[in-house]
């Protein structure tokens, strides 16, 4: 025990910092993603079918390719050269549009029809219909659901390590593989993914009971 | 605009004495399923319309028919002096220009419940008719004084009684400047009592004027503030006319019937 | 290459499938106590399970892989020949889906009315007999479809196992990429995951309609 108290001390600058990158990268990654995933859910009720299909097709590739798979393609693949901190935020919004959308899409869906059709009877355009009445209520239906992908995101930052991105998982396993104290160190970065995923699930927990008891 | 025949007609021209609201042969159907049968009828300005008969007869269909929230398969619909042709596609402003001149009120109210009833009210007149923010919420004060729910301005729809809802769906409305209400049993989901306060503001607005189309159960208020009463029975009208006649003196066996069964039940 | 390059990461679609299946299967066991321990009369019993799901879900998969992978060896080098990619890859992810589905058969048995359960006791029915004949059948109604969608999660989730060098699909398109530097390897695999992933969805989804309809019945 005294032993990864003795590596937290130690290492406790990189480490820190590793978190800082694993924090940032999933901001930047919900930045991109969300209003991503928002753009999505909202094309799927367009009323071209051509944009719905291509909607579709986005969302089930997003879906069905594994973050890491996306990762490499977006690093690897993409014809510019981009930094590898950037080319994971990129990576991980494409899968958290894809995923975001379909939460999103159900929380579109639980706005009341008679809303809609009031809206209509109103005379606002589509445009208006949606933005003004369905996005809003719809949103704070899916808040739940998107602060639990949320997380789950949040931990797949750890994905970034592959590309050598600094963020925890990179810091804690060059340290070990330097000292050899494996155990210690992916102790310490699980501990402290747990810090943050874990009070952000409780809180998760709470804001889904609030909008349960309002409604 | 207006692009030959595969679109809607407007009508350039308004004839002061023609009716506000005209349907003509109108049809609605679902597969073999036939909710209207080519129905006709008209209200002048100024006229209040009641619609009664047993569920299913089609009263609400027709009204939705009205501002087209339901696309009828046949005939002509006109609604101050703007003309809709069934079977051709409705393009977005024509629509937008029928419905400019329609307000609707639900029974099941519609308000939406992430905004104020001030909010409810303004922000479709700052969307539809690009009024100002402070103009809108002027006149938004103005008809939530007027239908008696001035302090409930800055409250949301849900902290208000089903009551006050609907004199808010009323007033949101109405501040589109409608020339045509639509009142689609704007009192079934409310207790008698609080049915009460909806119905003495439809009195005062038919007093004032309003062209109204309303499908009711309410008897009394068919009865006693209608001008014009249409009974409706398996998407056909059974009969119309003076309500105050027919109410006394019913021509069809099967209006009778339906009188008979209600007016028993009060 | 070309060619080569589906042959190539194709060698790992078993040991994708494989991982998946196991390590679901372990977990779908594992989730069983914990639940019955989240329902448990004693409080600290309850507060374990809890506690170990908390942790366990909070913690990225990637972390509990070289835990297990590595962790051992800081201890006794010669136990990295114990754990070794393959069982550490299905442990980790045996502990995690553990933890993901007693949260599934959390929320399905949620879903059974509670008058039913009260009905069964008062029909004179035991509690097991209460529990395996009322609750269990339509448990599995919500359960299931619920289970199959974290199945299909999971065999995505499985491609972190490349990292700690299990033999997998997206291990051998990372080995393809190396070796002729470009990133089509990896557009390979994401149509093997696809392949996978989406009939999987929609048998999911077909198995969903159907035992909802059965329940609406």
């Amino acid at each position: 025990m005294t032993g990864i108290m003795d590596d937290f001390m130690t290492y406790q600058q990189e480490l820190v910092n590793g978190l800082g990158v694993s924090i940032s990268l999933a901001l930047l990654t919900f930045a991109l993603g969300l209003p991503g995933g928002l753009l999505l859910a909202v094309a799927s009720f367009n009323r071209a079918k051509a944009v719905r299909i291509l909607a579709v097709v986005f969302v089930e590739v997003g879906r069905g390719t594994p973050a890491l798979v996306m990762l490499q393609l977006v690093y690897y693949g993409l014809p510019v050269t981009l930094t590898a901190f950037l080319s994971a935020a990129i990576a991980l919004s494409l899968t958290t549009a894809a995923y975001t959308s379909e939460i999103i899409r159900g929380g579109l869906r639980g706005v009341p029809a008679g809303e809609i059709e009031a809206a209509d009877a109103l005379g606002l355009r589509a445009f208006h219909t949606m933005r003004d009445v369905v996005v809003p209520q719809g949103l704070r239906i899916a808040l739940p659901p998107l602060l639990g992908f949320c997380i789950i995101m949040f931990q797949a930052t750890t994905l970034a390590f592959t590309i050598a991105v600094p963020e925890l998982m990179a810091q804690a396993k060059s340290i070990a593989s330097s000292n050899f104290h494996y155990f210690n160190l992916f102790l310490i970065a699980g501990l402290l993914y747990a810090l943050i995923t874990i009070p952000a699930s409780i809180f998760t927990d709470r804001v889904a009971d609030k909008l349960a008891r309002h409604t | 605009m207006g692009h030959g025949i595969s679109e809607a007609i407007v009508d350039p021209i308004q004839r002061p004495d023609s009716p506000a609201i005209r349907l003509h042969n109108v049809d609605k159907r679902f597969g073999e399923h036939t909710v209207l049968d080519q129905v006709s009828l008209s209200v002048d300005p100024g006229q209040v319309l009641a619609l009664i008969g047993p569920s299913g007869a089609g009263k609400s269909t027709l009204l939705r028919c009205i501002n087209l929230l339901e696309r009828p398969t046949g005939g002509t619909i006109t609604v101050d002096g703007v003309t809709i042709e069934a079977g051709h596609t409705v393009s977005a402003n024509e629509l937008a220009k029928l419905r400019s001149r329609v307000g609707m009120v639900f029974q099941s109210f519609n308000l939406f419940p992430h905004m104020t009833a001030l909010k409810n009210i303004a922000l479709p007149q700052q969307r539809v008719l690009g009024r100002s923010k402070k103009e809108a919420e002027d006149r938004a004060h103005a008809l939530l004084k007027r239908v008696g729910l001035a302090d409930k301005a800055q409250q949301y729809p849900t902290r208000c009684s089903g009551g006050q809802q609907q004199r808010i769906a009323i007033a949101r409305a109405l501040a589109l400047d409608p020339k045509v209400m639509l009142f689609d049993e704007p009192t079934s989901a409310l207790d008698p009592e609080v049915g009460l306060e909806v119905l003495r503001v439809m009195r005062e607005l038919a007093d004032e004027g309003m062209t109204m189309a309303v499908v009711t159960h309410e008897m009394q208020f068919a009865r006693n503030v209608s001008d014009h009463l249409v009974v409706m029975s398996q998407g056909r009208i059974l009969e119309e006319g003076d309500p105050r006649q027919i109410f006394a003196n019913p021509q069809q066996q099967r209006t009778r019937e339906f009188l008979r069964a209600v007016l028993e039940r009060e | 290459m070309t060619e080569n390059v589906w042959t190539f990461v194709a060698q790992g679609i078993s040991n994708t499938i494989g991982l998946t299946v196991l390590g679901f299967s372990l977990g779908a066991l594992l989730g069983i106590p914990l639940v019955a321990m989240r329902f448990a009369p004693l409080a600290p019993v309850r507060w374990i399970s809890g506690t170990y799901i908390q942790i366990t879900r909070g913690v990225p998969l990637v972390v509990w892989l070289f835990l297990i992978y590595n962790g051992p060896t800081q201890f006794d080098p010669s136990l990295g020949s114990v754990f070794t990619s393959w069982l550490s890859a299905l442990l980790a992810i045996g502990l995690v889906s553990g933890a993901h589905m007693a949260e599934i058969y959390r929320g399905s048995l949620r879903a059974v009315p509670l008058g039913q359960r009260e009905a069964g006791g008062a029909l004179g029915m035991t509690q097991v007999d209460t529990a395996a004949r009322i609750i269990a059948p339509q448990m599995l109604r919500t359960a299931i479809p619920a289970s199959a969608t974290y199945a299909i999660g999971l065999l995505k989730d499985s491609s972190l196992a490349s990292t700690i060098g299990v033999f997998e699909v997206t291990f051998y398109a990372n080995t393809a990429a190396g070796t002729s530097s470009s990133a089509v390897p990896f557009l390979v695999a994401g149509v093997y995951y696809l392949a996978l992933t989406i009939p999987s969805a929609w048998g999911a989804r077909h198995l969903e309609t159907r035992l909802s309809r059965k329940v609406l019945r």
